[in-house]
């Protein structure tokens, strides 16, 4: 008697396959689901946007200093300062040094900002609604020269 | 500006690439049978913005900046001139034969494939701006490289070490070259470019098993990735290991029609020049570059005695790679800043790699494919593999597990001998892209040989 050809190795892997796209699917569809629901709740926010509307003024600056009193290590800040960098493309934030003719300060809240401010000796030239605080080093050019 | 206007804009530079893809591989094949309809769409498009991305390259290098109307122009009569050498030089009596029965088939696959990047859409729609490595590294240099004008080569200033300045730039130069007509820096078009390259890859996978097997079992591959949903996340994060995931495909596909023995010297061209544009995607491109490369002249080499042959095969291979892959050449020799994210394990004395590295890697990628993130598809892979274990190891495939083996292995070595990562952290970020631009591969390899006769 001939053997059934419809119970192989191959059919029985196609058969798992089968299940698992059908497996994947109904995940997939809760996913989109879920993510839609919350969209609904919460419109996605690019935080970078926070630091938009600067490019003019920096537009030919290379580097500007960067201040903040938040911990980059933090995941939630270091995604922030990340993409604050993309958005200021392509000036380049410089955490390291504070002595470059522009600089930013995204702190917690603006006391902070305005105490680190006065004790650089910087002019604040332009504030957002967001707290982000962009100054000038009066004392620049001279070291310049 | 119109809605159709902005929609035409952002449409065009994809288009004018397909039509630079297409007039190539109409030129490579002008004298032998070209390969299937819906392979030569996926190639051309795959391969239009590659060339694309080379052709942008040199222009802001010729300029020391991107100037806009130059790129547009050069793109523009580089096409002309391919599209006007192909009708000249093309044999038309080589006509690819399609039967009705064939054309139904292609049509029900190609509208397969449309519906199957209905999820990943609504799912990109989520994700306008991308993942964390799309604003830190990828679109970062795209947008550098569009509005630094001369100033572009800062983007390498080691200072900016966590955007990886080493990471070669093709994915950043077709975002670039797809923001030209619309001239402005639209989130859409990284968007567009990577449900384009999933696309392409899907389109490419599941055509080139269509044709080698013939059995409706190619419909299945294209279901089982993007029904998966962290396939679905990857594949629209902007990150470019779907981008290295297509171009592998298509240096794959060259490399094992020529090893097959249908036309060498065409299909080791198309191949050269998927493995150059490999080798721009990322480092990882130039080491699967390299490894198939290597072996596919090995397994040539063994296979035919006749040095006649043999030139045929690494004479067009070498020539078109060197061409393609100048672009890594001259941005590793000139722009790379190195590594500035490398520890040598091996003779440093404050971060040596340990036996606990390597435990913890092996052990890792165990935990990585049995992650319920991957919904039990490495068991399926695996299943497949223990099943149909000697069609998978036959001769006319054999370029795929051993590829395979040599590149899992190389970055696992990578893993151990670079220290500078906690290896935890990093495994836990990068190994599951690494599985991602690999798992195409997998499950063309199993479904090509499900299909097979283990002699062949």
């Amino acid at each position: 008697m001939k053997k059934s050809s419809f119970l192989t190795k191959r059919n029985f892997f196609i058969g798992i396959a089968f299940i698992l796209i059908g497996l994947n699917t109904i995940s997939l569809f809760q996913k989109i689901t879920r993510m839609s629901q919350i969209r609904k709740k919460i419109p996605y926010i690019f935080v970078g946007y926070k630091f938009s509307g600067l490019n003019d003024l920096l537009k030919d600056k290379t580097y500007i200093s960067y201040y903040t009193d938040k911990d980059l290590n933090e995941r939630t800040h270091a995604l922030q300062f990340a993409q604050a960098q993309y958005v200021l493309t392509p000036t380049i934030l410089d955490r390291t040094l504070l002595n470059h003719e522009y600089i930013l300060f995204d702190c917690s809240n603006e006391e902070t900002a305005f105490e680190k401010i006065k004790e650089l000796g910087v002019i604040p030239i332009r504030k957002n609604q967001f707290g982000i605080i962009l100054a000038q080093n009066p004392n620049y050019l001279t070291k310049q020269e | 500006m119109t809605t159709f206007t902005t929609y035409t804009l952002r449409a065009l530079p994809y288009g004018v690439s397909f039509m630079m893809g297409w007039a190539l591989i109409h030129l490579i094949f002008r004298k032998v049978p070209k390969p299937p309809l819906l392979i030569r769409m996926a190639l051309a498009e795959g391969l239009g913005l590659g060339l694309s991305a080379w052709i942008t390259f040199f222009t802001v290098i010729l300029f020391d900046s991107y100037q806009r109307p130059f790129v547009i122009l050069i793109q523009c009569i580089v096409t002309a001139a391919l599209i006007l050498l192909s009708l000249f030089l093309t044999d038309f009596k080589i006509r690819l034969r399609l039967n009705r029965q064939d054309l139904k088939n292609i049509s029900l696959l190609l509208l397969m494939l449309i519906l199957c990047m209905i999820p990943l859409w609504l799912h990109a729609k989520y994700y306008p701006m991308g993942g964390w490595d799309a604003w830190e590294v990828w679109n970062y240099k795209a947008k550098f490289i569009f509005s630094a004008e001369d100033k572009w080569t800062n983007m390498f200033q080691p200072m900016l070490w966590r955007s990886s300045p080493h990471y070669p730039l093709l994915l950043p130069l077709v975002n670039v070259w797809g923001w030209s007509f619309i001239n402005q820096t639209t989130p859409a078009i990284p968007m567009i470019t990577s449900m384009v390259f999933v696309f392409l890859t899907i389109c490419l996978l599941s055509a080139v098993l269509y044709h080698s097997t013939k059995s409706p079992t190619a419909l299945l591959v294209p279901g089982l990735l993007v029904t998966l949903p962290f396939f679905g996340i990857l594949s629209i994060s902007q990150y470019c290991d779907i981008v290295l995931s297509f171009y592998l495909l298509s240096s794959l596909y060259g490399l094992i029609k020529t090893l097959e023995g249908s036309h060498t010297a065409p299909y080791a061209i198309l191949s050269g020049i998927s493995l150059g544009m490999l080798s721009f995607t990322k480092p990882e491109g130039i080491v699967a570059a390299g490894i198939l490369l290597l072996l596919s002249s090995i397994l040539f080499i063994l296979k035919h005695r006749d040095p006649t042959i043999r030139r045929t095969f690494l004479l067009p291979l070498s020539l078109s790679f060197g061409l393609s892959s100048l672009t890594t050449i001259i941005f590793l020799v000139m722009y790379s800043p190195g590594n500035q994210t490398f520890i040598n394990g091996l003779a440093s004395e404050t971060s040596p790699s340990t036996i606990y590295r390597l435990k913890m890697i092996l052990g890792f990628l165990l935990f990585e494919m049995k992650s319920a993130k991957w919904n039990g598809i490495w068991f399926f892979v695996l299943g497949g593999l223990i099943l149909f274990y000697r069609p998978c190891l036959r001769r006319g495939i054999r370029l795929i597990p051993l590829f395979l083996l040599a590149y899992i292995l190389t970055v696992l070595s990578y893993y151990f001998v670079n220290t500078y990562f906690e290896i935890g952290w990093w495994l836990q970020n990068t190994l599951n892209r690494i599985l991602f631009s690999l798992l195409p591969v997998f499950l063309w390899w199993i479904f090509d040989s499900i299909n097979a006769n283990p002699e062949t």
